[in-house]
């Protein structure tokens, strides 16, 4: 806990503990050196001004499609990929602004959780060993105090006992095992903010669960704030209280867990929604009414980047962009959306 | 290779303490040396090495000569029951001179080879892991390295710098770390590929920190492979230099002996026994080191990596 | 909902596939242990039915799917029981007359068959391939039968000439299944054809599977841990654990009356976005360690409902009701888990 979330807590949770401002990450799609000569290089738009706030104690959670940028932005948002623009402020301070050392330093109380265990945890290490890293690398090298945070870590994450746990190397470990490991190496630097990719995609459904209550369970005890990368709209919902939707780079709406699934206004989101499987057999099969390729963010279209596949564009859609602005809703969540022929909300008289 | 497998095997035991990961660890070793010593080109490569290094270390005990003395028989005579493998031009067993000439070969090759290597490693780690500019330095200057004529570089340096053994192992080392250097980069871009080098890079650790501990011991493997690859290269190199008479000719090596068996134009005067040995022992201490090279690559970088999750 | 009504005309009685007592076993060497993947199942599917094969990683269920194919890895082996294809014995031939039978009569669709294309051949050389092998079409039309089945699983006639990495994962996914289908085989197996694909791509796989099936009249056995997934493709499903079939019914059944505590506890770990439950449960415990299963119940250190008698004998396939089969000795308290 940072001292100061434990001396205030009530202003605290006013307070965003982070905030985006136009983020944006391209790549320079890599062509050959003679035809970089005749053509003009081709960008890849893979984040594409994002803004967004995080609440303390919140969990929001962005969904799309593979391609659309998630991921990016999720690894954008602790520079673990360097952004090309945009401001990031963690608690206030510009993370974009910090030099790679005091960067490096900032690390401890920031942490992301990669999607596939097997490939995030180095193979030659064991559970002891994976988890002692972290805490070595931020100068905590009281071995009392390791053990204790190791401890703590394991059986926040359900590994217990711990001692069978510790001598373990990642191959001699389930999954779902090796998944609660990531996220045991997070706790032991106790972050406040953590960025996890995928939490639950790569695990059977009899496990999924105790994975997204263990988020949960951060977030009540430890007071963490997550930001959670997902294909699962169910997962989501079960688990967040706010979901962006993101296409091509960029957040196109964005309101409470249950309105956006309940109510979805853009297209977008009402194709992703409408083509999730209920379990039920009786339910027919839902079509999204929408092509399924998903352009590749290099040369964008004119006017709304959703146009090509949109069942509702219109002529003033391939002409103008559409303005991300406030739009009623149901549940009245804050929603926010940008799409020209969803009607924006009403000012309230003066 | 540790046998366990994560399905459906839950922790069974209790009992934890400290001496434990030593166990594991001594465990993970056991099961190493079990792999190499099953494995049949490792077996083999084992034994024909350490009969090598035996018999070049117990030389002083079992060479029937002194291998300086001149006139211990007739100069060149053919095999007998008092000279094995015959004697040299100024009647010196040749036996005694093969036995003793082993140490210097095997200590250039080995020497210059382990040098190479950890060159190699200092160099090709960091010319894979920095992405950047600095990485592009490195990776020209290896390459710039590769293409200097080894040979010729020797010829020049042993004629100018003399031809003391340690220069010679200077020589070949710094000769030698470019072609390994170049393997170890690729390695090392593959291995910083993988999501636990980033996801250390995101914990906050320094470059060095994660080149140490995440790359170094998943790349140890191709190190250990490649240097023994190495030697085979350097031994080669100083037999060849020595077969030039470039080599510490004071001194016996199995190079040596075939450059003054060569020069006293051994093979016309009808003495092939001057050579066989010294060539034999070239060929096999190279053929050993290859054995347990490519053993230690197939037991090392098993290519099946049992996964516990994928499906079924 | 049309899709029932149309299945149940179009699905006979007459037996397509007939799997009895099929064990696979999979051996690493000599000496070890060997992993009963498959440990003695049955299952028929008729002609038109589409089977859904649900359970969790390990469970052995592709391993049944690579079994009815012999496309099993040089480890694995069928150890015993019989396979019928519409009479005919494919279980114990010789791998050359399996190869008689691939894709002319079963045809499989890979996991992660977005990967399975051979990158330096054109998709439609790729295609053309079966039709090829097996000689079902001229070959001055064969070009013209790739064109038709690329149009039936809507993709562009000018594909063929492109390299499957020219092509999205949900492109080669759909080129996967015209290649499964272009022999009209009598039985397509799709191992996990979803996973891994985006939920529009996988609406789109799962559509076209269905009205495939609708137009050609083959018999499924469909492979996925997506339980959601496969309820709504499939007539009948069968619920594996432990290498071992431990229910069967048709969808509906299953859903709204599962009697195997395994399958109701599976079904209580999904969430449907549009229903999310307060809380979504989560199995404790591992899987059983096929090397070693236990004797009796495969499923009884992690079930609530094990007696003695779960751990003590293992309970087999009974009959609930017309088609729905589950094996478990408190079948009658599972409605109240």
């Amino acid at each position: 806990m940072s001292s100061e979330s434990a001396v205030t807590p009530g202003w605290a949770s006013e307070e965003p503990i982070l905030e985006v401002r136009n983020l944006e990450k391209h790549y320079v799609k890599s062509t050959g050196w003679l035809e970089s000569f005749f053509a003009d290089e081709k960008r890849v738009r893979a984040v594409d001004g994002v803004s967004l706030s995080i609440d303390r104690g919140e969990i929001f959670s962005v969904v799309g499609e593979s391609g659309c940028g998630k991921t990016t932005l999720g690894k954008t948002l602790l520079r673990v990929i360097e952004p090309t623009e945009g401001e990031i402020r963690f608690k206030g301070t510009d993370l974009s602004s910090l030099s790679s050392t005091e960067m490096q330093e900032m690390r401890e109380h920031v942490q992301i959780v990669y999607q596939d265990p097997f490939e995030a945890l180095n193979p030659k290490r064991t559970v002891n060993g994976l988890l002692r890293q972290p805490m070595e690398i931020h100068d905590i090298t009281s071995r009392d105090e390791q053990r204790e945070r190791i401890y703590r870590a394991l059986e926040d994450v359900n590994l217990l006992p711990v001692e069978d746990y510790l001598d373990r190397y990642p191959e001699e470990l389930s999954g779902g095992q090796l998944q609660r490991v990531l996220f045991a190496r997070a706790l032991v630097l106790d972050p406040e903010f953590i960025v996890a990719d995928e939490p639950s995609s790569m695990l059977d459904a009899s496990v999924r669960a105790r994975v997204l209550d263990l988020i949960d369970e951060l977030r009540n005890e430890r007071d963490i704030s997550f930001f959670i990368i997902t294909h699962d709209i169910g997962a989501a919902r079960y688990l967040s209280d706010r979901i962006g939707v993101m296409y091509l780079g960029r957040i196109v709406e964005m309101g409470s867990a249950d309105g956006i699934v309940e109510d979805p206004k853009h297209p977008y989101s009402k194709a992703l929604i409408e083509s999730i499987p209920s379990p039920d057999p009786r339910e027919p099969l839902g079509s999204s009414g929408i092509g399924s390729e998903v352009p590749e963010p290099v040369d964008l279209p004119i006017g709304c980047r959703f146009h090509p596949r949109c069942p509702a564009a219109t002529e003033h859609c391939r002409r103008a962009d559409p303005e991300w602005r406030s739009v009623p809703s149901e549940t009245d969540d804050g929603r926010m959306t940008e799409c020209h022929e969803v009607e924006p909300k009403q000012q309230p008289p003066e | 290779m540790s046998n366990e497998r994560a399905t459906g095997s839950e922790p069974t035991s209790t009992a934890g303490d400290a001496s434990r990961a030593g166990t594991r660890r001594f465990d993970r070793i056991r099961g190493f040396l079990h792999g190499f010593l099953t494995n049949r080109k490792g077996l083999a490569g084992t034994v024909l090495l350490g009969t090598i290094v035996f018999i070049s270390v117990a030389a002083p005990l079992i060479a029937p000569y002194d291998p300086e003395a001149y006139g211990v028989g007739p100069a060149l005579a053919p095999p007998s029951v008092s000279h094995l493998f015959g004697t040299d031009d100024l009647g010196r067993d040749v036996l005694s001179r093969f036995l003793y000439g082993g140490r210097i070969s095997l200590l250039v090759g080995v020497t210059s080879g382990v040098v190479a290597t950890i060159a190699a490693t200092l160099i090709g780690v960091p010319a894979g892991y920095y992405r950047g500019r600095i990485g592009r330095w490195i990776t020209t200057a290896i390459d710039m390295s590769l293409v200097f004529p080894p040979f010729v570089l020797v010829v020049v340096f042993a004629a100018y710098a003399g031809s003391s053994v340690w220069n010679i192992i200077l020589i070949l080392s710094l000769l030698s770390w470019p072609i390994p250097a170049r393997t170890i980069k690729a390695k090392t871009l593959s291995v910083r590929e993988n999501d636990f080098v980033e996801s250390t890079e995101a914990l906050g650790a320094s470059d060095a920190r994660i080149m140490r501990q995440e790359v170094l011991p998943n790349i140890l493997p191709v190190v250990f492979a490649n240097g023994i690859l190495q030697m085979v290269y350097t031994i080669l190199m100083e037999a060849a230099v020595g077969f030039l008479g470039l080599g510490d000719t004071a001194r016996i090596s199995w190079g040596t002996m075939l450059y003054f068996a060569q020069k006293q134009a051994a093979l016309s005067s009808g003495g092939w026994w001057w050579m066989v040995l010294p060539g034999f022992g070239i060929a096999l201490a190279a053929f050993s080191f290859i054995l347990v090279g490519s053993a230690l690559d197939e037991v090392l970088n098993p290519r099946l990596q049992r996964r516990t999750w994928g499906d079924d | 909902m049309s899709k029932q009504t149309h299945d149940r005309a179009r699905t006979t009685e007459e037996t397509l596939l007939s799997v009895r007592n099929l064990s696979t076993h999979y051996r690493e060497g000599e000496d070890d242990v060997p992993v009963r993947a498959v440990d003695g199942v049955d299952l028929e599917i008729a002609r038109g039915e589409t089977y859904g094969l649900v359970g969790e990683s390990g469970c052995g269920k592709s391993t049944l799917g690579l079994s009815l194919i012999r496309a099993l890895p040089p480890q694995g082996e069928i150890i015993d029981g019989e396979i019928h294809l519409d009479g005919r014995e494919i279980g114990q031939p010789a791998r050359s007359a399996v190869k008689d039978v691939q894709w002319a009569d079963i045809s499989m669709i890979y996991q992660g068959a977005q990967n399975a294309f051979n990158p330096v051949k054109t998709v439609g050389e790729q295609i053309r391939e079966p039709l090829r092998i097996h000689d079902v079409v001229p070959e001055g039309e064969r070009a013209g039968h790739v064109e038709e089945l690329l149009d039936k699983v809507n993709l562009q006639p000018d594909i063929t000439d492109q390299y499957p990495h020219e092509l999205s994962g949900g492109m080669k996914q759909r080129a996967a299944i015209a290649m499964a289908i272009a022999c009209e085989p009598e039985l397509l197996i799709a191992d996990e054809p979803t996973t891994a694909l985006d939920v529009i791509v996988q609406a789109e796989v799962l559509n076209m599977l269905q009205r495939l099936q609708e137009e050609l009249n083959f018999g499924m056995l469909v492979i996925s841990h997506n339980l959601a997934a496969i309820m709504k493709l499939s007539d009948r499903v069968g619920v594996m654990y432990g290498g071992e079939l431990v229910e069967t019914a048709p969808s509906e059944v299953l859903y709204d009356s599962p009697r195997h505590p395994y399958t109701a506890r599976l079904l209580r770990s999904l969430i449907d976005p549009r229903r999310p439950p307060e809380q979504v449960e989560t199995i404790e415990g591992t899987p059983p360690d096929l090397r070693d299963p236990p004797t009796g119940c495969r499923f009884a250190d992690r079930c609530d409902l094990a007696t003695e008698q779960c751990t003590a004998e293992a309970p087999s396939l009974e009959a609930m009701s017309e088609r729905h089969e589950a094996a478990c000795f408190h079948h009658d308290e599972v409605s109240e888990l």
